[in-house]
């Protein structure tokens, strides 16, 4: 536990040292204005990829449809939500030691989101894909989901 | 000896280099690399890659057992899980702690709840941004908990999160 409270202290202090906890670096990123967040990504990227392959680790993909249609789903509502919250999961902590108090109920979202995930998560094991219509079926499911849950979201802002 | 150096080794080359480096060196070239080393440095220790969406996913399973815990245990995801502070939480805590300091030591405290951008496009209304940000913490955990953080997962994470701000904000697109 002493490991993790270090490697913390100093994750957050590096994060907040390039402000990637900050509402406007992601959001300036995502339109294309700042590109801190691409270049944080890439360089830690390249370090742990020569890094873990010096220490061993190898990782492989796993490409079979069911897969591969539930990584699209999930990234869709997750890339929605990031859209909505202006923070990914590991910069939230970092955001909040930095003063950005309204990421504290996206902090309690995302505990009710994996709960609700929980709550779900035996129907997603039980999910099977037959054929590929049927997977095609389900991405515009997943699009008309999507769309159906930034439709309150959207409303609000508009009602603003 | 050797092993407490090899244990605090990169932790005592970043913490010496944050000393004795301007505040104008830390570039995000700099500060992507000291990340990178630190995810390598937690890897050599536990073995584990380190996934954040696990801490929140492990509080609410703490937070399930203690106000439903029978309910809590018969959910599959959590059944025969023993609830407690695990690595990825005490690492997201500690993680607001050094936030908190590099703040209060120069790059910025904000101490806002509405943020100065979001101000200047939907005005200073406290409830409209808590409660979007609510919804989108409770879509952004459910979706990487779906897509389990794979790489297809995480470009429509990019994907979907530029039609969100160009929803929003509007931008380069």
């Amino acid at each position: 536990m002493k490991f993790a409270i270090v490697t913390g202290l100093l994750f957050g202090f590096l994060a907040q040292r390039a402000h990637l906890g900050d509402y406007s670096t992601l959001i300036a990123q995502l339109q294309g204005r700042d590109f801190t967040w691409l270049t944080v990504l890439l360089s830690a990227g390249a370090f742990a990829w020569i890094g873990s392959r010096m220490l061993g680790h190898r990782s492989r993909a796993e490409w079979n449809s069911k897969n591969l249609i539930l990584s699209a789903l999930g990234g869709l509502v997750a890339g929605a939500g990031v859209g909505l919250l202006g923070y990914v999961p590991a910069t939230a902590g970092v955001a909040f030691g930095a003063g950005n108090w309204d990421v504290l109920p996206g902090i309690l979202g995302m505990l009710a989101g994996s709960y609700v995930f929980a709550e779900c998560s035996a129907s997603a094991d039980e999910f099977r894909l037959e054929s590929i219509p049927v997977s095609v079926g389900v991405c515009l499911a997943g699009w008309v989901l999507v769309c159906a849950l930034l439709w309150l979201p959207y409303c609000m802002l508009n009602a603003a | 000896m050797m092993v407490l150096m090899m244990r605090y080794l990169p932790f005592t080359c970043w913490a010496l280099m944050a000393l004795v480096l301007p505040w104008s060196a830390w570039t995000p070239l700099t500060v992507g690399a000291a990340l990178g080393t630190l995810a390598c440095w937690i890897y050599y220790h536990t073995r584990v890659p380190l996934r954040l969406s696990s801490a929140y996913a492990d509080a609410a399973s703490w937070l399930g057992f203690k106000v439903a815990p029978r309910h809590t245990d018969s959910l599959p995801a959590y059944r025969g899980t023993r609830p407690g502070a695990s690595f990825a939480v005490a690492f997201l805590l500690a993680s607001v702690l050094g936030a908190h300091a590099a703040a209060w030591l120069g790059s910025g405290y904000h101490g806002q709840w509405v943020p100065s951008m979001w101000a200047e496009r939907f005005g200073d209304i406290g409830w409209l941004r808590l409660g979007i940000s609510f919804w989108g913490g409770v879509l952004v955990a459910y979706g990487v908990r779906l897509g389990r953080l794979r790489p297809v997962s995480l470009a429509f994470m990019g994907l979907a999160a530029v039609c969100v701000i160009r929803l929003i904000y509007g931008g380069v697109l």
